[in-house]
């Protein structure tokens, strides 16, 4: 369980995280999405304690971070999968992650396996691995005591299909287990797929969270019959908000609602159910304010 | 799950080990040591043979070693930074003052490691100086001087790690490390009036006398002095820096 409340930085005078409050639930992905620049990963390292909060506090497996007896045996944490020394080989970065942690050695060729990182490309130095083998690697050093907690920033960044779609299940196994796992992520298509509940921020402040489902739900219903205009009238009448669409009729009513009134009025209904989930990419454009041809000012 | 924290011992073993699992820190570390071995070659070349004890060749060391083994100090602070590790150092032990006294005693472990090697150096050349040049070969040592000039060692890369730490970047603070105490001695050395602080606060001035032996307690205080000014001072505001900053 991760716990920030009303958690705000400045830089220079400028607010990046202004009062930003949510709570990422075990059991559950909780995808955090927002433009570059929106404060993502300020908040992230805030929550780590790698950055110091004006105001607000955080907390991870119900204490601060900073207050966790050896953190990485609880929270794995990626945020920068750059953030390695580039001399040092792929293998001795996590051993260092075993040493500090004191984790069995052996969990090292465990999971460089899982990361799906050949013995061979574990003896080279990170200098020349792909943004991909990075992932991996940063991936591996969080996962690597087994956490309750995986807090990744951009963690599919770089990698290939096959890749995103192994996250992917990794991610989904790992919530499933009963661990706790916020990610932020630019790619909004895999996001609707793997979230369970969403954080949207927007310049520091937070736009729309909950669960995927209701913030992507659409009110209504969908209705087709043989005949339209009869059931238009119908609706209208029994006080619906109702508009012809896409070769049927969009309603505010339920599907219950909307059966019972056509067969008050004697009309064959040919197709009805609850109007379709919005595409996220819909939602964020919706309550972030930059438009998709504008250019990132910061 | 894991109640206790991360122990010490544990941590400063990290620290030291990721000193030397690069390529650059090994070879920063061989480097040191074969330069000094070098330095011994004129010495076992040109001296007197009645002159070529191990001693004489031990001592030969120990200006070049004050000048390198700091590197080892600045490179053990900046490395976090400049390689961006940071993040994850300070992520796996929050306690930053932790770490920040885990690469202190490391580099100190690893100058003091280094002092070693030299010794071994030393006692290979005095071998050679008996052997190509019928060198006198003696092993005495001069404990209270060995002790002084080793303590020194330790003094100036603890230096090293201050600048590494109050400048976190490298370059920087090799620059740093170098000229400014340079810098002052020679202004010192122009400036009249700076003469008489300059002994308190001169670390070239001040360490001189342990390292021609015959310190007396003035002289210790002195250099006592100066390794606040140059030393405690700079580690201080170093860690306060480090405590505060937001690591990316």
């Amino acid at each position: 369980m991760i716990q920030i409340e009303q958690l705000t930085k400045k830089y220079d005078g400028a607010t990046v995280v202004d009062h930003v409050t949510f709570t990422a639930h075990p059991g559950r992905v909780t995808g955090f999405l927002g433009p570059n620049g929106a404060g993502k990963s300020t908040v992230l390292r805030m929550i780590c304690g790698l950055t110091h909060p004006m105001s607000g506090v955080s907390t991870v497996l119900g204490m601060p971070f900073t207050a966790l007896p050896n953190p990485g045996r609880r929270v794995g944490v990626l945020l920068d999968a750059s953030g390695q020394h580039t001399g040092r080989t792929g293998r001795e970065t996590l051993m260092l992650g075993a040493l500090v942690t004191g984790v069995d050695r052996r969990r090292v060729d465990t999971i460089l396996d899982l990361v799906g990182l050949t013995p061979r490309d574990s003896c080279r130095r990170v200098r020349a691995y792909s943004l991909g083998m990075r992932q991996r690697l940063g991936l591996a050093a969080a996962l690597l005591c087994d956490p309750d907690v995986l807090i990744l920033d951009e963690p599919v960044n770089g990698l290939d299909p096959s890749g995103i779609h192994w996250m992917r299940s990794l991610l989904r196994d790992f919530a499933d287990e009963g661990g706790t796992v916020l990610l932020s992520s630019h790619l909004l298509m895999e996001m609707e797929v793997l979230a369970d509940d969403l954080v949207v921020i927007d310049r520091g402040r937070l736009v729309a969270q909950g669960p995927k489902a209701d913030l992507l739900a659409v009110p209504g219903s969908m209705v087709r019959s043989t005949d339209d205009r009869i059931l238009l009238t119908a609706l209208a009448r029994a006080g619906l908000d109702v508009s012809p669409h896409d070769g049927g009729l969009r309603t505010s009513g339920t599907p219950a609602q909307v059966g019972a009134i056509a067969l008050a009025a004697g009309v064959v209904v040919t197709e009805l159910g609850a109007a379709r989930a919005n595409a996220l990419e819909q939602l964020y454009f919706d309550v972030t304010s930059r438009r998709a041809n504008e250019r990132d000012a910061a | 799950m894991s109640p206790t924290g991360v122990p010490f011992a544990r941590l400063t073993r990290a620290e030291l080990r990721k000193q030397v699992d690069t390529r650059a820190g090994l070879w920063l570390i061989l480097t040191i040591v074969l330069i000094t071995a070098l330095v011994m070659v004129p010495v076992v070349w040109l001296s007197d043979p009645a002159d070529l004890t191990f001693w004489t060749l031990a001592q030969a060391a120990v200006l070049p070693q004050l000048v390198l083994l700091p590197v080892v100090g600045i490179m053990a602070a900046t490395s976090e930074w400049s390689q961006r590790t940071g993040m994850v150092t300070f992520a796996l032990e929050p306690r930053r003052g932790r770490v920040i006294l885990a690469k202190l005693l490391s580099a100190i472990g690893l100058g003091l490691l280094a002092v070693v090697a030299t010794l071994v150096c030393a006692a290979i050349a005095n071998l050679a100086g008996m052997v190509l040049r019928d060198g006198a070969g003696t092993w005495g040592v001069d404990w209270s001087l060995l002790g002084a000039s080793t303590a020194l060692q330790v003094v100036v890369v603890a230096q090293g790690v201050a600048f590494g730490l109050l400048l976190l970047n490298t370059p920087a603070a090799i620059v740093a490390f170098y000229v400014l105490p340079t810098a002052w001695t020679t202004a010192c050395l122009l400036v009249a009036p700076l003469r008489g602080p300059a002994r308190w606060l001169d670390t070239n001035v001040a360490m001189l006398p342990f390292l021609e032996g015959g310190a007396g307690a003035g002289d210790l205080a002195r250099a006592g002095t100066a390794t606040v000014v140059w030393v405690v001072l700079p580690l201080l505001l170093g860690t306060w820096r480090v405590l505060r900053h937001d690591v990316k």
